[in-house]
């Protein structure tokens, strides 16, 4: 709707479609000590790994662990930024006024772009996703449509990935996300 | 309305070798378990199983076969936590066991610290308002005492 989707389908369809060779038929309930043996039970290949990001260099720590893990697991990483859009705002100015909306869009998607291309370098499956909405919804609605694997997002409370992980936040994210989460934490 | 322009990237330098993988031991316990594996697997890591018994509160006053059941209870799910601690050393991945006693995201996280764990993976059963308001879900627990990245499991949605 209002998402866009930077970089190429095909990229990833090829790289997903390396993966297959070596993908694991889904277990289904009960796992036997010999199913375990055999390897057959854990289909949990991280496949696709998103990263949402606010573009504050606080947040790189979390896109280096998800372009870590990628780089070991062959996973295609998606770097997601949420325009945390205040309707209210919206409303008061009018229905004419998104100057500053549009400018703030070119710029996220411009930062977003030089942020692909920086950690391309390291790691070449790297796609980026731009949406406008409420954070969490857009972070879980973006897993379940790139069918995603892991949720990798650093804490920091600035903006909303720090609001993200606070108290209720917090569990509403793991609630909503489809997927696995892996929070990094900044004070190391 | 600011964008911060992203900083150059430096190296990545991710290292993840010991991965501490908290359970309680129920059934959803198996996918938490299969999903560290695997991804210990593919970070060639080694995994430290933790189960933190916590018997249940008893306020009246309690006689011998109350003491008897909650020996039996930890015994048991000893033996549980050796048995998951065996199949994933078949499925071909380094593991130790912990057990301990007291208050789970307690101690799951001043392990986590004495051992130097590069990551703690567990699980989120109840992530809902009552469980929350009842303690029940130590996931939220875990992630703000961690010294490290936090994974929180759930099964992915089909």
């Amino acid at each position: 709707m209002f998402g866009f989707f930077y970089g190429s389908g095909a990229l990833q369809e090829s790289l997903i479609m390396q993966n297959e060779e070596q993908s694991i038929p889904l277990r289904k309930n009960g796992i036997t000590a010999e199913a375990i043996g055999q390897d057959r039970c854990y289909a949990a290949k991280v496949k696709h790994i998103l990263a949402p990001t606010d573009l504050t260099p606080e947040a790189h720590k979390g896109i280096d662990y998800a372009v870590g893990i990628a780089q070991r697991t062959g996973a295609v990483v998606t770097l997601l930024h949420v325009h945390d859009e205040d309707t209210t705002y919206r409303y008061v100015l009018g229905g004419d006024n998104f100057g500053d909306e549009d400018v703030y869009r070119e710029k996220a998607e411009m930062a977003l772009r030089q942020l692909c291309v920086d950690y391309r370098e390291k790691y070449s499956a790297i796609t980026t996703c731009y949406r406008v909405g409420v954070p969490w919804d857009e972070v879980a609605s973006a897993a379940r449509e790139f069918d995603s694997d892991l949720i990798v997002v650093s804490t920091h409370n600035h903006r909303w990935i720090g609001h993200l992980l606070n108290g209720s936040d917090a569990e509403r994210m793991f609630r909503r996300a489809p997927c696995p989460v892996l929070v990094v934490p900044l004070h190391e | 309305m600011t964008t911060v322009s992203p900083e150059p990237v430096k190296e990545l330098s991710i290292s993840i070798h010991k991965i501490l993988v908290a359970v309680d031991l129920t059934e959803n316990s198996e996918y938490t378990i299969g999903y560290a594996v695997q991804l210990a697997k593919s970070l060639h890591a080694s995994i430290v199983l933790v189960h933190v018994f916590e018997p249940h509160p008893m306020y009246e006053f309690p006689n011998e076969y109350a003491y008897d059941m909650i020996e039996n209870q930890r015994r048991e799910f000893e033996m549980h936590l050796v048995d998951h601690m065996d199949k994933v050393r078949a499925a071909g991945v380094a593991c130790e066991s912990a057990f301990l006693d007291g208050e789970p995201a307690e101690r799951i996280t001043a392990l986590a610290r004495q051992m130097d764990a590069d990551l703690i993976i567990t699980a989120s059963h109840h992530p809902t308002f009552l469980a929350r308001l009842f303690n029940l879900d130590k996931a939220p627990q875990i992630l703000h005492r961690a010294p490290c990245p936090v994974l929180v499991y759930h099964e992915k949605d089909a």
